[in-house]
C-alpha cells in the first residue's frame, strides 16, 4: 500500500527542516553564547540539548526512510516453482499455551507450499508443557526437537536444531504467529531469485488490539516500524531479521555460525553479521502472518526491555566494528545500524525533556535558554511541521491521530523500562526484567509504576508551584515551563489507561432481570482473553451464583416464553472477583447457537 | 481411489482446518480490516459476511464428521 509523496508535501518537508535547523540554531545559540549559566545550569542545558538532537536525528532517520522507500522494489512474482527448495519451518517455544501453538502450527502445516517440514522445538522444562507438546506434535505431525542442555534461549535451540538440517531454506516463527497459506510461495521465489540475499524480512502485524489497549498502542508502535521504516531500511540492504516472520538461506545463516546466541536480540545481531559478511536482505513489506501483541503492560515491558537491552548491546559491537572495519558496511548500512542500535536511549532522552520543567519550576534550572519569546516562536513551526509530516504520511496510509497517538503514549510511559535496559546494556549487566508473575490482561501493581507515578506527582506540585511563582514573579518562563509540565503529566497519565483488564465485556449488556436465564457451567475451559469480539456471536452479562473461570465453557437456557427456551453455549469471558449480595456478575460471549433461535436472541439481549 | 486409512487421516486433517483455521484466520483478517481505510460501517458489513462464514464452517464440520462416522462404520477399505 505504498502510497505517492505529493509536492506539496515535499514542500513542507524542506520547510520542516528548516524550522527544525532553526530551533537548534536559536537553542545552541543561546546556551553557548548569549548566556551566562553556572557549571550545574551548563550540565544541565547541554543534557537537555542531548536529548533533542537525539530526537531529531532520529527524526531526521525517519524522513530520510520515507525518501528511500520511494525507490520501487521488484520482487520476483509469486509464481508456482517447478521443483520447490526443501524448507525447514522451526517455531522455538518454551512454556507456551497450547491453544496458542495449536493456532501457529495449524496455520503453518496449512501453508500452500509441499517440500517443507514443520520443526517444534519445545524448549520447556515442565513436564506438563512437554506431555502436551508431545501431544500436539502427535496430532498434527510435527517433527518435535529438545535438546538436553539449555544453552542461549531461542537462538541456541535454533543452532542445535540446524545443525541437524540440510534444507535449503529456514523460516523461523514465533510460538504466537500465525502465518497466511501464502507466505512461502511468495517468499521463497524472492530468495530463489538472488543468491546473495540472506533473508527476508516480512512485518508483524498485531491483530488483538481491538479489544486490548496495551496491544493496540504496540501494534501501533510496530505499524509505524513497518511501515516507511522498514520499507527504507529494505532497499538499501539495511533491513534487519526481527526474529520471526521470516525466511533464511541456510547456507548464509551457517556462515556465520547460525543465530547470534550471546544478546537477547539474536536478529538483530545476526543481521549485523550477515551484512558485514557481504550478504543481502529484503524487507518485504506484504502482511503475510498475524499474531499476537502484548495484553498487558507486564508483557509489553518485558518485550521493550529485551528490545532496548538487546540492540543496546549490539550498538556498542556496531561502534567497535566501525572503528575497526569500516569498510564493511556501506555508509548507507552504519547509518542505518547505528540508527536502529541506539533508538532506545529514547528512554533517557524523553526523561530529560520531561524533567527539566520541574527542574525549572521548582530549582529555578533553566530549561529553555533562550528568551521565552524565541523560544515559542522556534518551537512552534518546529514541533508543528515535524508532527504534521509523521500523522500525514501515517495518515496517508489509512492510520488515524488517536491510533498513532495510542503508540505514541505508551512508548513514552515505557521510559523507565527503556533507561534500565539501555543503562544495563551500556554496562554489560545481565538482567531478567522485574515484572512477572501476572496473568494476561492484568493490571501491575502501582508499585511497579513508581517511576512513571513519581514524575506524576512532582509535575502536580511543580505546576501549582509554578503558579505561586508566577503570580509573584510575572515572569512569561514560568508559564512556558507550567505548560510544558501540564502537558508531560497528561502524557503520562495515560499510564493509567493502559494499566487496566482488558475492556473486552464493557459492551456487553446486563441481561435484563424479568428473563429466566439457567446454566450449566462445564469442564472445558480455554484461554479467552486474546479473542477478539468476532470470536463471539454475541455477548451480555448475567449474574452466577458462584464464582467461575474465564474462558469456562457454558450452556446457557434463556426463556422467550415458559414453553419456549433458547438454548446455547457460551464462553465467560469476564468474572468479577467478589461477589455482591451472594451473585458474581460474569460476561458471557455467546459461542454456538441454532441459526432459528439467532434473531430471538438478539432480540431477548436487546441487541441488533 | 483411496484406501481407507488415508481418507480417515484426511478427513481428520479437514476437520481439524475447518474447525480452527476459517475462525482463526477470519478472526486475524477482521481485526486487520481496522487498518483498511474503509468506512466503519462497510467494515462492520465485511465482518458480518465473516461471521456467517464461520457459521457455514460449522455445517462443514458437521458434514465432514458424518462422512467420517460413515467411513469409520464402513466395511470397504478403498474407496
Amino acid at each position: 500500500m505504498k502510497a505517492k509523496i505529493p509536492i506539496s508535501f515535499l514542500s513542507i518537508l524542506i520547510f520542516g527542516f528548516m524550522a527544525a535547523a532553526i530551533y537548534m540554531s536559536v537553542r545552541i545559540l543561546f546556551l553557548f553564547l548569549l548566556t551566562g549559566y553556572n557549571p550545574v545550569e551548563m550540565a544541565f542545558a547541554v543534557l537537555l540539548i542531548l536529548a533533542e538532537l537525539f530526537v531529531l536525528i532520529h527524526g531526521i532517520g525517519y524522513i530520510i526512510n520515507i525518501f528511500k522507500s520511494r525507490k520501487k522494489t521488484e520482487f520476483a512474482s509469486p509464481v508456482k516453482m517447478g521443483i520447490e527448495p526443501r524448507v525447514a519451518i522451526l517455531v522455538a517455544s518454551r512454556h507456551e499455551p497450547r491453544w496458542i501453538l495449536e493456532n501457529t502450527f495449524i496455520s503453518i502445516k496449512n501453508l500452500n507450499y509441499k517440500n517443507k517440514e514443520v520443526y517444534f522445538l519445545d524448549d520447556s522444562s515442565d513436564e506438563n508443557y512437554k506431555r502436551e507438546a508431545d501431544g500436539l506434535a502427535s496430532e498434527l505431525g510435527l517433527i518435535i526437537f529438545r535438546r538436553d542442555k539449555r544453552r542461549g534461549a531461542k537462538a541456541g535451540i535454533i543452532n542445535d536444531c540446524l545443525k541437524g538440517l540440510d534444507h535449503e531454506y529456514i523460516a523461523i516463527f514465533d510460538a504466537d504467529q500465525n502465518p497466511l497459506p501464502e507466505f512461502l510461495n511468495s517468499v521463497i521465489p524472492i530468495l530463489e531469485a538472488d543468491k546473495r540475499l540472506a533473508f527476508v524480512q516480512t512485518p508483524q502485524f498485531y491483530t488483538n488490539i481491538e479489544n486490548n489497549r496495551v496491544a493496540r498502542g504496540a501494534g501501533f508502535q510496530q505499524a509505524v516500524f513497518y511501515e516507511y521504516i522498514c520499507e527504507g531500511k529494505g532497499t538499501h540492504d539495511s533491513m534487519f531479521c526481527c526474529g520471526t516472520n521470516v525466511v533464511f538461506r541456510a547456507e548464509a545463516l551457517r556462515s556465520v555460525g547460525g543465530l547470534d546466541e550471546t544478546t537477547v536480540t539474536e536478529d538483530f545481531a545476526t543481521s549485523l553479521k550477515l551484512h558485514s559478511s557481504g550478504w543481502k536482505s529484503l524487507y518485504y513489506d506484504h502482511v503475510y502472518a498475524f499474531g499476537m501483541g502484548p495484553t498487558d503492560l507486564a508483557g509489553y515491558f518485558k518485550q521493550q526491555f529485551r528490545w532496548a537491552n538487546g540492540t543496546i548491546t549490539v550498538l556498542r559491537r556496531v561502534i567497535l566494528k566501525l572503528i575497526t572495519k569500516p569498510r564493511s558496511l556501506s555508509i548507507s548500512q552504519w547509518w542505518e545500524y547505528i540508527l536502529s542500535s541506539s533508538y532506545y536511549f529514547i528512554g533517557l532522552a524523553y526523561f530529560f525533556l520531561m524533567f527539566c520543567p520541574i527542574l525549572y519550576l521548582l530549582f529555578r534550572v533553566p530549561s529553555f535558554f533562550v528568551n521565552p519569546e524565541a523560544y515559542v516562536f522556534s518551537y512552534i513551526p518546529y514541533i508543528l511541521l515535524s508532527m504534521g509530516i509523521f500523522y500525514t504520511l501515517l495518515g496517508s496510509r489509512n492510520y488515524k491521530l488517536k491510533d498513532l497517538l495510542c503508540g505514541q503514549l505508551l512508548g513514552v510511559c515505557a521510559f523507565p523500562v527503556y533507561i534500565k535496559g539501555s543503562i544495563f546494556a551500556l554496562f554489560g549487566l545481565k538482567s531478567v526484567f522485574g515484572i512477572t508473575g501476572k496473568a494476561s490482561g492484568k493490571p501491575v501493581y502501582f508499585i511497579h509504576l513508581w517511576p512513571q507515578l513519581t514524575l506524576i506527582l512532582l509535575y502536580i506540585i511543580s505546576i501549582e508551584w509554578g503558579i505561586n511563582r508566577f503570580i509573584h514573579e510575572r515572569e512569561p518562563a514560568i508559564l512556558v515551563n507550567a505548560v510544558w509540565a501540564l502537558y508531560h503529566l497528561l502524557v503520562l497519565s495515560s499510564i493509567f489507561y493502559f494499566n487496566q483488564r482488558g475492556s473486552f465485556n464493557i459492551a456487553c449488556k446486563m441481561l435484563p432481570s424479568n428473563i429466566k436465564f439457567e446454566y450449566r457451567i462445564l469442564n472445558d475451559i480455554i484461554e479467552v482473553g486474546n479473542l477478539s469480539r468476532l470470536s463471539w456471536q454475541l455477548c451480555f452479562k448475567a449474574h452466577f451464583s458462584q464464582k467461575v473461570a474465564c474462558g469456562s465453557l457454558v450452556t446457557c437456557k434463556l426463556y422467550l416464553s415458559k414453553d419456549h427456551p433458547i438454548i446455547f453455549e457460551a464462553r465467560v469471558i469476564d468474572c468479577s472477583l467478589r461477589a455482591v449480595r451472594g451473585k458474581y456478575e460474569v460476561a458471557l460471549g455467546v459461542s454456538v447457537v441454532p441459526e432459528s433461535d439467532k434473531d430471538n436472541l438478539r432480540k431477548l439481549l436487546g441487541q441488533r | 481411489m483411496i484406501k481407507k486409512a488415508l481418507l480417515l487421516s484426511q478427513l481428520k486433517d479437514l476437520i481439524e482446518n475447518e474447525k480452527m483455521l476459517v475462525p482463526l484466520l477470519n478472526r486475524h483478517i477482521s481485526s486487520a480490516l481496522f487498518f483498511s481505510g474503509i468506512d466503519t460501517k462497510e467494515q462492520e458489513k465485511i465482518k458480518e459476511r465473516f461471521q456467517a462464514m464461520v457459521l457455514t464452517q460449522t455445517q462443514h464440520v458437521e458434514a465432514l464428521l458424518r462422512i467420517k462416522e460413515d467411513v469409520e462404520g464402513g466395511s470397504g477399505d478403498v474407496y
